[in-house]
């Protein structure tokens, strides 16, 4: 499905993979921002990326575990980034480019530099 | 180069097929019930072949594992409710896996329990940091194929193979009494659980991604999950008929993780011993590596984050930390002093009651057409895979209970 | 707590106190069983000492553990083991799985 193609509901994007220009994962469509006004055109703004994306669809009281596990760090990705949409979303850039890799880059700092066989 | 690929793939299954749980409940079955559990033994096996083959499929069709498909399947909530279960039953699973681990090294060198346990934990750390994807897998699961001094030992004690050929044909002993009853039925569902864990498939289906499966290599899956698992069932049920003959007549139940490899010391002496023992450690710390790198896939594969042993540690650096994160927690639940045997009866009965979450979402993708184009299941698929999802649910409803009620198979 | 407890209320009960009990004599008579025949293969220079001396001191932890459930001290079982001692030969292992053996099998046929 390219993203000129017909998206009929938003349950078809969210919860998908995404992936960058380079084919790394950098995330799931944890939900979807959209724009327009009522009786006016509607139309996807952004993909939300994160918790502060995925802890609305949660009950209530999941919430505040969320926000305290995971914090509530949210990353909208433009909807003008979204290259095509298969089992997956490819984006048009870099997950750097988009603020996509924070995460694991602050995972990386907690691990030693130490080599793997190939 | 494919009939290597495939022949190491079958002996990476056998190897691999055994673990704790397995150990402890065939032993255990074969001495109460003799061969009249082997038959669930093979329906079991037949359930992962069919399942094992559908995770491999929809792994090199749709190139995405099953936990990214299932989220979006089944939506975040459900799919929350199966990671967390999922999540839990593997750790314990992998604690068993380490506390075993650490007492056949202790019975091997008569060093502390709980050191055993450290050492173990720090080698499979060094293993996955370490060593290619392939060589984890393979490294493992070929070394354990010491555990076939099993099928040796079977043919040594000349057991009457008249009647362990009948114990393949679906029945129940006949004058059983209530109890009894009721603890063979225990044994059923502890053995479907023990053969049909679920790390199997998150490992197999992650696994094929790993190692870049496609449509090309269906036939690969489908002979590595049918021959593979057929034969490691085999090394089970010789555990269990060895049992029937050796520990059932002596009143051995047995209690103690080391008493199997007694049925390798008594036709061979301490070289069969020596086999067995290396054989059981192999095993079970593939197991051990299996179940927590199964947990660091599954938690990846839903938050969408980098995963996999293909790319180096430092590139994926959440699934990294992910599975380290499962070892340590692993390690300290065994650190607690509970016993290796009590682990992994908890184990599979949280194990049995994750299945149908666990299996639910895999029969769904592999019959879905939008992902799997021609690939999906066929009639015969379906059929089966429907068959032994309602035979899942039935044991996963009847376990707490029976577990209750037979005092986890004591009485 | 409650809700486990009246699950097993429900289910019969986790095992009455006599269940409880059939169970810690089936898991000492088996250990014990065990413990004999790692000493039996000892014996016959099947199994390394360190193999044997490992396995007879779990049997011991184990043992230890299925005689706290043996509430009664007089209880014949409770006997048994306590004259098993800390390092029994092999005929008074072989003697005691015996008689733990007859006493399970007459406890589970009541």
């Amino acid at each position: 499905m390219k993203p000129d193609g017909r998206l009929t509901l938003i349950a078809q994007l969210r919860d998908l993979q995404i992936v960058d220009a380079e084919g790394m994962h950098c995330g799931i469509v944890d939900d979807v921002a959209l724009a327009g006004k009522p009786g006016g055109v509607l139309r996807i703004e952004a993909l939300l990326v994160g918790p502060g994306g995925y802890a609305k669809r949660l009950p209530g009281w999941c919430r505040a575990l969320v926000r305290l596990v995971a914090g509530n760090g949210c990353v909208k990705v433009p909807w003008r980034e979204v290259e095509s949409i298969t089992s997956v979303v490819k984006l048009r850039h870099e997950a750097a480019a988009l603020g996509l890799d924070r995460g694991e880059a602050r995972a990386r700092r907690w691990l030693p530099a130490i080599g793997a066989l190939k | 180069m494919r009939i290597t690929e495939l022949a190491l793939g079958i002996l990476t299954a056998v190897g691999g097929f055994v673990d704790v749980s397995e150990l402890v409940f065939m032993s255990q079955a074969g001495s109460r019930f003799g061969y009249a559990l082997i038959w669930v033994v093979v329906i079991s096996t037949i359930g992962i072949m069919v399942f094992g083959e559908m995770s491999g499929r929809v792994a090199a069709i749709a190139k995405q594992p099953v936990f990214n498909l299932m989220r979006h399947r089944l939506g975040l909530k459900l799919g929350l409710i199966v990671l967390i279960a999922s999540f839990l039953a593997n750790l314990i699973t992998c604690a068993a896996e380490i506390g075993g681990v650490a007492l056949v090294l202790r019975l091997m060198t008569g060093a502390p329990y709980r050191l055993m346990a450290l050492v173990a934990t720090l080698l499979f750390i060094a293993s996955v940091w370490v060593l290619p994807f392939k060589w984890i897998e393979r490294s493992y699961g070929l070394l354990g194929l010491f555990m076939l001094v099993f099928v040796a030992a079977l043919v040594a004690i000349h057991p009457p193979w008249a009647a362990l050929a009948g114990g393949a044909l679906p029945h129940v002993p006949a004058g059983l009494s209530h109890r009894d009853l009721l603890a063979f039925g225990y044994f059923a569902v502890a053995l479907i659980s023990a053969v049909m864990f679920p790390y199997e498939t998150y490992f197999y289906s992650s696994g094929a991604i790993e190692d870049k499966w496609g449509p090309k290599d269906l036939g690969i899956n489908r002979l590595t999950a049918i021959v593979g698992f057929a034969l490691g069932s085999l090394l089970a049920i010789s555990l269990l008929a060895i049992s029937a003959q050796m520990f059932g007549p002596a009143g051995i139940s047995p209690d103690l993780v080391g008493t199997p490899a007694l049925q390798a010391a008594v036709p061979f002496g301490t070289i069969g011993l020596l086999l067995a023992l290396l054989g059981m450690f192999f095993a079970i710390s593939g197991a051990a590596i299996e179940t927590c790198l199964a947990n660091a896939y599954s938690l990846c594969q839903f938050f969408g984050w980098r995963w996999g042993r293909h790319q180096p540690p430092r590139n994926a650096p959440r699934f990294t930390l992910t599975w380290l994160a499962v070892f340590a927690a692993a390690l300290v639940i065994v650190l607690t002093g509970v016993e290796p045997i009590q682990l992994a009866e908890y184990a599979v009965v949280a194990s049995i009651l994750v299945l149908p979450l666990t299996y639910l979402p895999l029969l769904l993708l592999a019959g879905d057409r939008h992902f799997m184009q021609a690939y999906a299941n066929g009639a015969l698929a379906k059929t089966l895979g429907w068959g032994f999802y309602a035979l899942i649910i039935v044991a996963a409803v009847a376990a707490l209970p029976l577990y209750l009620l037979t005092s986890g198979g004591a009485l | 707590m409650r809700r486990a407890a009246l699950l097993c209320l429900l289910l019969g009960g986790c095992g009455s106190a006599a269940e409880q009990q059939l169970a810690a004599l089936k898991s000492a008579h088996s250990i014990v069983a065990e413990w004999a025949a790692v000493a039996r293969a000892q014996a016959d220079g099947r199994v390394t000492d360190t193999y044997a001396r490992e396995m007879a001191d779990d049997a011991r932890t184990q043992l230890a553990s299925a005689r706290r459930e043996l509430a009664d001290p007089n209880d014949p079982a409770a006997r048994l083991i306590d004259d098993l001692g800390a390092t029994p030969d092999r005929a008074h292992l072989d003697v005691t799985a015996s008689a733990l053996g007859a006493l399970e099998q007459s406890r589970a046929d009541h």
